[in-house]
């Protein structure tokens, strides 16, 4: 136990948000599975993952919209594992906005103010800031129902900063809207985090979004957390073959470490690989692998014949067949190629030796 | 247990429930096997009322059963075209008829059988007008206090009821089902029997037992239209209770006929289920 | 489709419609008529059955009656039957279904055997004086399953998200229901409201068993028709139509009739 004076020095460094051995249950599914996770101030976190996941159970228990099966939830230093979503500093955009059809948007957005009995001035004040945030002025006095899909997103935004939460949470906040929206969003609600900065946390099944938006990401498997750092090192170092091949596009190739030697199906020895013995899997991003010509010196070289090719502009898009019968793909950009190549060629294909990842086939 | 801590809301609507209809019946149920000594009902365990009801009774009986079945039948057919037709055959005006139905749902029990009991009475509109032709030189007097007059209102009375269920069910029948039913080369009856019907037989077994419980269990209208020939047993339970206080011969002849109804309904469910595999 | 079939379905359509409209067009045709007998012809266009009506004091006290019994009926059945349907529209369907069954069995009862079994259990079992209170009882049970699955089926597509809304913007759950739930269904509650106000102005055997004294405007009709064909009666029953046929009008245009 550490006493409150302790408590308030180490309020600094300590995070605002704390998930401890959290779980819930429906029945017999277990959707978050013990979970520990600390949110510091000013994050932006995302949790990422594919749908059923239990992403937005997690979220949902952060806000309150849950209670946990176990475990204990701490905002600010505060324990609000049985607090309802009334009385925890947190707001929460919802998947489908959650806008009132019976209020204005301005209404909307004053409705948290007025049961908090903020004073009439202060309220109209906020109300009018964040308005002007979100960039609603023209549309402030219109009903909801009147809005397209992004201006409703901005409404239930500025509805949920007007209230100034400790952590501002977002379901999907995107998903509803078309591609081009989605962008001008993504911009948004970076201008946004770095203009009030605050501390958001958001769902999302879209990795491209998380990368796009959040400096932390959060990555969710079958109710656990499997990986969490900064976007960079989950892209560049995944820890898993579910991770690989979630966030980004990876090759796999497998293949057997004895004596810190990896054997390769594909008929390759890498040398000088510490790790237990057992079965392997080699993970390398398309970007990363090149075509080789005679001369050039890479780390890692093998051959295989294309057996198909994409013209993407900026790049060009080679499915290659390994001996092993493994595929990989290549990603290489046009203005990297020497020569024309076509379908049912032989090449040589290689890499970097840092750029591949070399991991335990669970 | 969370979920019923939650739930205390319901409890003013079940306490209603509970108090003003499990109990009540319950107890009517017990005093069905209570005996009647003189002018007092005392409480007992004999069959008494079930005994008398069956042999003073039974003929009034399945004459109730008769007439039920019949307007049920009646009803349900009607209503069945008419909501075909509101469905799939008055296009915009659809609405405006299910409308019209629904309005008249709710209006006036009383008036009803008092607007039937002037129109086929001796000097009533049906008969001033059929003088009024000259199709006829004096008034039908077979127009009222029969099966017929009976069954006629009671079929006014419950085709809203009846068509709304069915209604609600062809909601869910997509026209093209019918356009790929008349491309197969089937014809109107083909369609209507074959393709419409067993897409909505539970608003159909809704509809008739609706209709055939409520015509059953109906007394005012058999009292002022039925005569000797349309009594029902509604009409002879309920004297039971206001003019001859034997509580036990009406309490007999109320669960009594629940169940004989109870019984046509299933018999009607699983011949309208099996009927057409 | 072709068009002797056609027509032969519109007029089988009007058919219907005459018959189940025509008998109560006439009641009110005939309660406006100069001849004292419902038949043609029906004389001249007069107001004397109501003037007649007006004067009279049972009239008066049977209307007070039916606006008494149905007035607390309305305000409690339907106060109950929402708070009800809205808890059983949140229940998982294992546990609501049966319940919601339950709750509607009144109604699929023959209203006579309800009747006497009130009578009996209120005269016998509870010792209970027989009063409009009792009557007031009879009509909520038979009245509250149509204000629950009225509000029951909005709910169907009730955005559960602007509760959880609410509740995230510091709204506990009584303001939650005040601010948010109610304004939303608040037409879906008020045609309920008409509904039960129908079912009780037009509900007779209920009332004509446990009423012991007095008269409400359904069995002031009864005794008339029982007794004499008096033209007066053309004149009560249109008001009664007029009741609950306008009750019902305005709470499906209100609630834009799903039924």
């Amino acid at each position: 136990m550490v006493n409150d004076r302790g408590n308030q020095l180490n309020q600094k460094d300590s995070p605002l948000v704390r998930l401890r051995d959290l779980s819930k249950s429906f029945g017999r599914v277990e959707a978050v599975k013990s979970i520990n996770l600390d949110i510091k101030s000013r994050d932006f976190l995302a949790i990422l993952g594919p749908s059923g996941c239990g992403k937005t159970t997690l979220l949902r228990l952060i806000g309150g919209f849950a209670e946990p099966s176990n475990g204990t939830i701490e905002i600010g230093g505060n324990d609000v594992t049985r607090l309802g979503p009334e009385r925890r500093p947190t707001n929460m955009v919802f998947q489908g906005y959650g806008l009132f059809p019976h209020m204005t948007v301005r209404e909307n957005i004053a409705y948290g103010l007025k049961i908090q009995k903020v004073s009439q001035s202060e309220r109209e004040q906020r109300v009018d800031d964040v308005i002007g945030l979100v960039r609603l002025e023209e549309l402030a006095d219109r009903g909801t129902g009147e809005l397209s899909g992004g201006q409703q997103q901005r409404a239930a935004l500025a509805r949920a900063i007007v209230m100034r939460p400790q952590v501002l949470l977002l379901d999907e906040p995107l998903a509803a809207l078309d591609l081009k929206l989605r962008q001008a969003m993504q911009e948004e609600l970076r201008r946004i985090h770095n203009e009030i900065g605050g501390t958001f946390v958001f769902v999302t099944h879209d990795q491209g979004e998380a990368l796009a938006l959040s400096n932390r990401i959060a990555v969710m498997d079958e109710g656990n957390i499997v990986q969490e750092g900064g976007p960079e090192d989950i892209y560049a170092s995944p820890e898993s073959r579910f991770v690989s091949t979630f966030i980004g596009e990876a090759n796999i190739l497998s293949g057997r470490r004895q004596n810190s030697v990896v054997t390769l199906a594909a008929g390759l020895d890498l040398p000088s690989s510490s790790g237990p013995d057992g079965a392997v899997i080699l993970v390398i991003r398309p970007e990363a692998v090149q075509i080789l010509s005679d001369n050039s010196q890479v780390d890692v070289r093998t051959e295989g014949t294309i057996v198909d090719k994409v013209y993407l502009g900026a790049y060009v898009r080679f499915q290659i067949q390994l001996s092993s019968d493994e595929f990989i793909t290549a990603n290489v950009p046009t203005l990297n190629l020497s020569k024309e190549y076509f379908s049912g060629d032989r090449i040589a294909v290689g890499w970097a030796g840092k750029d591949h990842r070399i991991l335990m086939d669970s | 247990m969370r979920e019923l801590i939650k739930s205390w809301k319901t409890v003013p609507s079940l306490a209603v429930l509970a108090g003003l209809f499990v109990a009540p019946l319950s107890l009517l149920f017990v005093v069905s096997f209570w005996s009647k000594k003189l002018f007092r009902v005392v409480p007992d365990f004999v069959f008494d009322g079930y005994q008398k009801a069956l042999v003073s009774y039974w003929d009034v009986g399945l004459n109730t059963l008769a007439i039920a079945i019949s307007t049920g039948i009646i009803t349900t057919t009607i209503a069945f075209f008419f909501a075909f037709f509101i469905r799939f055959k008055a296009g915009r005006y659809g609405d405006i008829l299910l409308f019209i139905s629904l309005v008249t749902l709710f209006g006036g029990y009383l008036v009803k059988i008092y607007a039937w009991k002037s129109i086929l009475g001796l000097e009533g509109i049906l008969n001033t007008a059929l003088i009024g032709l000259g199709i006829v030189s004096e008034p039908l007097g077979a127009l009222l206090y029969n099966r017929g007059s009976v069954a006629t209102a009671l079929t006014h009375f419950l085709l809203p009821i009846a068509v709304l269920p069915i209604v609600a069910s062809m909601r869910n029948i997509q026209d093209i089902t019918l356009e790929a039913g008349r491309d197969l080369g089937a014809g109107p009856v083909r369609i209507l029997l074959g393709v419409v019907l067993p897409q909505c037989r539970a608003g159909i077994i809704a509809a008739f037992a609706f209709s055939f419980l409520i015509a059953a269990g109906d007394y005012i209208t058999p009292l002022f239209l039925g005569g000797t020939d349309g009594a029902m047993i509604g009409m002879f339970i309920a004297s039971q209770f206001s003019i001859r206080f034997d509580w036990p011969l009406g309490s007999a002849m109320a669960f009594l006929t629940m169940f004989s109804c109870l019984t046509v309904v299933l018999i009607a469910r699983l011949a309208i289920v099996r009927g057409r595999k | 489709m072709n068009r002797s079939s056609e027509w032969g379905w519109w007029g089988f359509g009007t058919l219907v419609v005459v018959f189940m409209t025509t008998p109560l067009i006439l009641v009110v045709l005939f309660s406006f008529g100069e001849s004292a007998l419902t038949n043609f012809p029906m004389g001249g266009i007069t107001g004397k059955w109501y003037d007649e009506l007006f004067a009279n004091r049972e009239f008066w006290k049977a209307f007070r009656n039916s606006l008494t019994i149905a007035g607390v009926v309305v305000v409690v059945s339907t106060g109950i039957g929402t708070m009800a349907a809205l808890t059983l529209a949140r229940m998982r369907p294992t546990l609501s279904q049966p319940l919601l069954i339950a709750l509607c069995l009144p109604v699929m009862m023959p209203p006579l055997v309800i009747a006497i079994a009130l009578l009996v259990y209120y005269v016998r079992w509870v010792g209970v004086e027989l009063s409009l209170f009792t009557v007031i009882l009879g009509h909520l049970l038979v009245t509250q399953p149509f204000v629950i699955l009225i509000v029951y089926a909005r709910m169907a597509t009730f955005n559960y998200e602007l509760i959880d809304s609410a509740r995230d913007l510091g709204a506990n759950s009584w303001i939650t229901f005040l601010t948010v739930t109610l304004p939303i269904i608040r037409s879906t509650v008020i045609g309920a409201a008409l509904i039960a106000l129908a079912v009780s102005l037009d509900e007779f055997l209920i009332t004509f068993f446990t009423i012991s004294g007095g008269n409400t405007l359904p069995t002031f009709v009864f005794g008339k028709i029982r007794t004499e064909m008096d033209p007066t009666i053309n004149a009560i029953a249109t008001i009664l139509l007029v009741l609950t046929v306008s009750s019902t009008i305005i709470a499906m245009k209100v609630s834009r009739y799903r039924a």
